[in-house]
């Protein structure tokens, strides 16, 4: 039984012809006399010839095409997300920094430009002066901004949703990796 | 630089067009490893393109000084063992699956009927050995660079995998013999 487990574990190394002369001898003198290990033997160098007839499968001759027609595509589908990823930056962007400007400008004419007394003997001359610039905007917009508030904040809610309906159809359509890439 | 590296570099330098000529040289070797893996040409067929699709988008990640052949196979390779791992776990699909591949392999002629039962009888990783080593006569090196196997896991699997051919090779003709 042993010199069968034996001679089981070279047949692999003797199917890619790298067995020694003393062990190739051993295979052959046990096989004559081992009916089981013969067979093995055997099936396993049939099996080998088997494998190497059958040809290289080949794939249809229109292959090349398509992957470069797949490719493209993936490629403008690419360019695409990118120009939208930038256009949708930009517009945040912009969406932000009015919301911010209108913020300041509200601040200044709801809670700021009331004290105004006060800010005057408090603050420091560069303050004064800069003061004087959101006072006069403040004038302008003012009471403008004040019936603006409403309407703002419902701009704001509204357009923060937008942008997180647009964003999660994206990344479901295209799939975090493809955009955040 | 070899042929490969310089349409490599041409590539990254924004020339696609010399994509073509990486899907027309390695389109073969890649298809054939999916189909031996899959069993199923018109998986076999996306698999490739799938290979080739994210071929192009690691480029940048080759490494020059290693064949551009058994980069790409590598690629297919976990592709393929993915998608066979996938299938497994579908367990209600495969029954569909089987009766397609049936139908498929129903086309082909009996050589390629014969090998294709024989390596479904391997485990995914063992007939993926088994077919770098036929197909592409690669050594145990370089089937290990391909499928991230250790060397001595892949005489091992090879060893175990030729062994179950012969057995089962032993099975399917002893019948016919005493018939």
């Amino acid at each position: 039984m042993k010199e069968c487990d034996y001679v089981t574990e070279i047949m692999p190394i003797a199917l890619d012809g790298l067995l020694n002369d003393e062990d190739k001898a051993r295979l052959n003198a046990h096989i004559v006399v081992c009916d089981r290990c013969r067979a093995l033997w055997e099936a396993m160098r049939e099996v080998s010839a088997l494998l190497a007839q059958a040809p290289m499968s080949t794939p249809s001759p229109e292959f090349t095409g398509r992957v470069m027609a797949r490719l493209e595509r993936e490629t403008l589908l690419k360019v695409r997300l990118r120009l939208g990823g930038i256009l949708l930056f930009w517009a945040a962007y912009v969406e932000t920094l009015a919301m911010l400007l209108m913020g300041v400008l509200l601040g200044w004419a709801i809670w700021i430009f009331p004290a105004k007394g006060l800010l005057l003997r408090l603050a420091l001359r560069w303050l004064w002066r800069l003061g004087l610039v959101l006072e006069s905007l403040a004038k302008v917009a003012g009471s403008f901004l004040q019936t603006l508030l409403p309407p703002a904040t419902a701009f704001a809610i509204v357009s923060s949703g937008i942008w997180a309906v647009v964003l999660f159809f994206l990344f479901r359509r295209y799939g975090y990796a493809r955009i955040l890439a | 630089m070899s042929e490969d590296s310089r349409l490599v570099s041409e590539i990254l330098s924004g020339n696609i067009g010399a994509f073509r000529q990486l899907v027309e040289s390695y389109k073969s070797q890649v298809y054939n490893l999916a189909y031996r893996l899959l069993g199923d040409c018109a998986e076999a067929e996306d698999a490739a393109q799938e290979t080739f699709l994210r071929a192009f988008k690691s480029l940048h990640s080759y490494d020059h000084n290693r064949p551009f052949a058994s980069w790409l196979l590598s690629i297919t390779h976990h592709y393929c063992i993915d998608l066979l791992r996938k299938r497994r776990a579908q367990a209600s699909a495969v029954k569909q699956m089987a009766e397609d591949l049936r139908v498929n392999r129903g086309r082909g002629n009996s050589l390629e009927v014969e090998v294709r039962e024989l390596l479904d009888k391997l485990g995914e990783e063992d007939r993926a050995v088994v077919v770098l080593k036929y197909w592409y006569g690669y050594d145990y090196r370089e089937i290990s660079e391909i499928t991230g196997l250790s060397e001595s896991a892949v005489k091992s699997r090879l060893y175990r995998a030729r062994r179950t051919l012969a057995e089962e090779w032993l099975k399917s003709t002893q019948p016919k013999a005493e018939g």
